[in-house]
Order: structure tokens, then sequence, then C-alpha cells
């Protein structure tokens, strides 16, 4: 091959795409060693295409989120690319939404809710007493109280003789609303049960207390409760 | 770089270890003999291997033998010695030996900073001539360079021949330059 021939086959494109045949390129390669014209050309267009590699691996490297690179497994279709050069953007701008809410997240969590849950801690490791709250089947008209300041407070009950445990007790608001289910195990030998109750989930009202067996859910006894609270 | 004739004179000064000669002598055939070993082998590690044997070898048989039968066809004779070391290293699929001790050495361009420095600028121009591009010529050279495509590939997807193909790629080659040599303008 001589430099004409080389030239009237775009030898040097040709030859960089790999469209020449084994003889050809074969052909080429003895010529371009030889001929400086096509090697200077053939370092051109090679440049040429370094260059725009690494202008998309650079554009490519700097809309990829930091990490491993992940290669898709097939190259993707002309559709696909031309949804990538709209979705990076699109993706990138959802991507900095989500980091200033995680931002917003970790300061709320950080300022207001984990403080909080330490003075809470704080608050229930100290020793304090409880208030008790006895529930009778049949009641007066005077409300029981419990300080809001509690964070707890407990409810005892004796039950009578026809429960048989494992018992249950369901407490419902004046609605009929169920609130709770807790489950009961026998008391100690004149012992009585008792349910340990969180004051915030019990504002001023009237609740009733269910025991039912363990086996029916026929009621054996209802306890009524007036409650109020006082803030002191 | 300015093209030297390959001569007696030059072969007899590469025999010698002249440092400009042998300059010269890696720097015009480092990029052409990378260009050929790319088409056929992967690994850049072989590549880069088989180069330095291939100029180990070119300048042993130099200085043993008191240069070469024809020296304007020193060329030829580079490709040969490098077609002859790729079948060995493929054969082998080993590592080749390393330079003796008494070698002088081969200058490697790669450690020039100068040329670091006009590879990122021409970068900076091509990266400025490929924003202009239309998104189609853009996603031609990304499927071609970028992705490195198969050909037939490319064709079946945009429905041409691989001729059409060419004159694609020729186009937007030549559109690119242009801006690229635009851009160039503006700059100085």
């Amino acid at each position: 091959m001589d430099h004409e021939d080389a030239t009237r086959m775009q030898a040097c494109t040709r030859y960089l795409m790999g469209s020449l045949s084994g003889a050809e390129a074969a052909a080429f390669e003895e010529h371009f060693f030889t001929c400086p014209d096509c090697a200077e050309e053939l370092k051109a267009e090679s440049i040429f295409g370094e260059d725009v590699r690494a202008v998309f691996h650079e554009q490519a490297q700097r809309l990829l989120p930091a990490g491993p690179a992940v290669l898709p497994q097939t190259a993707p279709g002309w559709l696909e690319r031309m949804r990538m050069a709209f979705a990076l953007p699109i993706a990138s701008a959802f991507a900095m939404a989500l980091a200033l809410v995680s931002l917003g997240i970790v300061i709320y969590q950080n300022a207001i809710f984990i403080p909080g849950l330490r003075s809470e801690v704080a608050e229930l490791s100290a020793p304090q007493s409880l208030p008790w709250v006895p529930l009778k089947i049949a009641r007066g008209d005077r409300p029981v109280t419990i300080l809001k300041a509690r964070p707890f407070w407990m409810a005892y009950f004796y039950l009578p003789d026809k429960v048989k445990f494992p018992a249950s007790c369901n407490i419902e608001s004046s609605r009929g609303t169920k609130l709770k289910t807790v489950a009961l195990g026998a008391p100690a030998l004149g012992q009585p049960s008792s349910i340990l109750l969180r004051s915030s989930d019990f504002p001023a009202g009237t609740y009733k207390f269910n025991i039912r067996g363990s086996n029916s859910d026929e009621i054996l006894a209802t306890y009524v409760l007036d409650l109020s609270q006082e803030v002191k | 770089m300015s093209h030297l004739d390959f001569n007696e004179e030059y072969v007899r000064k590469l025999a010698e270890g002249d440092r400009e000669v042998q300059h010269h002598f890696t720097t015009y055939f480092t990029p052409i003999l990378r260009i050929k070993l790319r088409s056929k082998l992967r690994s850049p590690q072989l590549i880069e291997d088989i180069r330095q044997e291939t100029f180990m070898r070119v300048l042993q048989a130099i200085r043993k033998h008191n240069g070469v039968q024809s020296p304007e066809r020193l060329g030829a004779y580079v490709n040969s010695v490098c077609h002859n070391v790729m079948m060995e290293g493929i054969r082998s699929n080993q590592r080749h030996r390393q330079m003796p001790e008494d070698d002088p050495g081969i200058v490697d361009e790669a450690a020039d900073p100068t040329k670091t420095i006009i590879d990122q600028e021409r970068r900076k121009m091509v990266a400025s001539a490929l924003a202009e591009l239309t998104p189609k010529d853009r996603t031609l050279l990304m499927q071609l360079y970028f992705e490195d495509r198969d050909k037939d590939e490319i064709c079946r997807d945009m429905d041409v021949n691989t001729d059409y193909l060419r004159v694609l790629i020729h186009r937007a080659k030549g559109r690119f330059k242009s801006k690229l040599n635009r851009s160039s303008e503006e700059k100085h």
C-alpha cells in the first residue's frame, strides 16, 4: 500500500474504526510505520478520539454521584441515551433535594428529638413515687385525679373469683373506642392485679376496663373510672 | 514534532546512544506503536510491555549489528519487531524481561509536564467544542468513542449501513474540527 492508496481508501479512519480487513490492516501498518504523513494523521485522529473520550468521561464523572461506578450490562439504546441526557440533571436536582431533606431531618433529630428523648430517659431513670388508682366495680361520683406531671400511674383492682387466668383487660373510652388490651397474669396470693399506664395516653374522661377470660368473649367484670388530670 | 529522516547517520547516532536521537526515536514511534497494539490488544499493561520490549530489541539489534541494512526502512523494521514481540506475548501471556542494567535507558515522553499541560488545554477546547455540537452529533461521538460500541450495533440503532456511518462520523469530526479551530483562534 502506498500513500495514495491509503488516502483514497480513508485508511486512517477505517483503521481506527477497525473496518479494514486483516490483510488491509497489515498493509496499512507497514505503510504508516514508514510514512510520516500517515503516521501524523493517524496520531491526530487517535488524539481526537482520546480527547473526546476523556471529555465524555470527565462529564460523566461530574454527573454521577460519588461511589463505585456501575456500568450497564448492555449498551443503552438511542432513546435511552437521549433520556439519560435529560434524566441526569433531574436526578442531580432530586439528589440535592433529598440531601437537603436528609440534612433537615438530621438537624431536627440532633436539636430537638434526641435531646427530648434524653430528657425523658433521665426523668424516667430518676426515683419517683407512683400514683396508685384503685378500680372499683361501683364507684362514687368523685373522679380520680392524677398529676399530669407524673409520666405513669398504676391502676389496681381485685378480680372476682370467677375470673380464670390468664385473662385480658380491654380499656375503652366512654364512646366505646377500644384503646388498649392488656394481658393479665395471676397476681400473688392476696394481692390485687395491676396495670401500669402512661399518663399522656389518658386525658381527662371516663374509661371502662372490661375483664375477659382466656377462652371466652364474655365480660366477667367491668370497672369504670372517671379520670381528671391536674397540672401542678 | 519535527520529522527527522531515517538515514545512516540517524541509525548510527541511535546505536551510539545519542540522547536527542533516542528521544526522537521513542517519541515518534511510541504513539504509532500504541495505536497498532491497541487495535489488537486490550490490556494496557501488556501493550506497554510490548512497546518497551520492541524498543529494547530494536536498539540491541542496531548496536549488535552496527545499524540496520536499510536505514530508510527503520519504521518497517520497528513494525516487524513489534509484530514478533506481540505474537510472542500473546503466546506466552507472560511478562517480558526487564531492560539490562547497563542499558542507557529510554526517555519516556509521558513524564514531560509540558505535554500534560498542553493535553489539558486541548481538552478544555474539546469540551467547549463538544458543548456546541448538536445532540445527534454528540450522541454519535459518545457512542463511538466513549461507549466503544460495536459499529454494527450503532448502524442497527441508527438504521444506516457502515459506509453511511463513516460519512456521519466524517461529518461529525469535520464539524468538531472546525469548532475546535475556531475556539483555538478565539483564544489566541
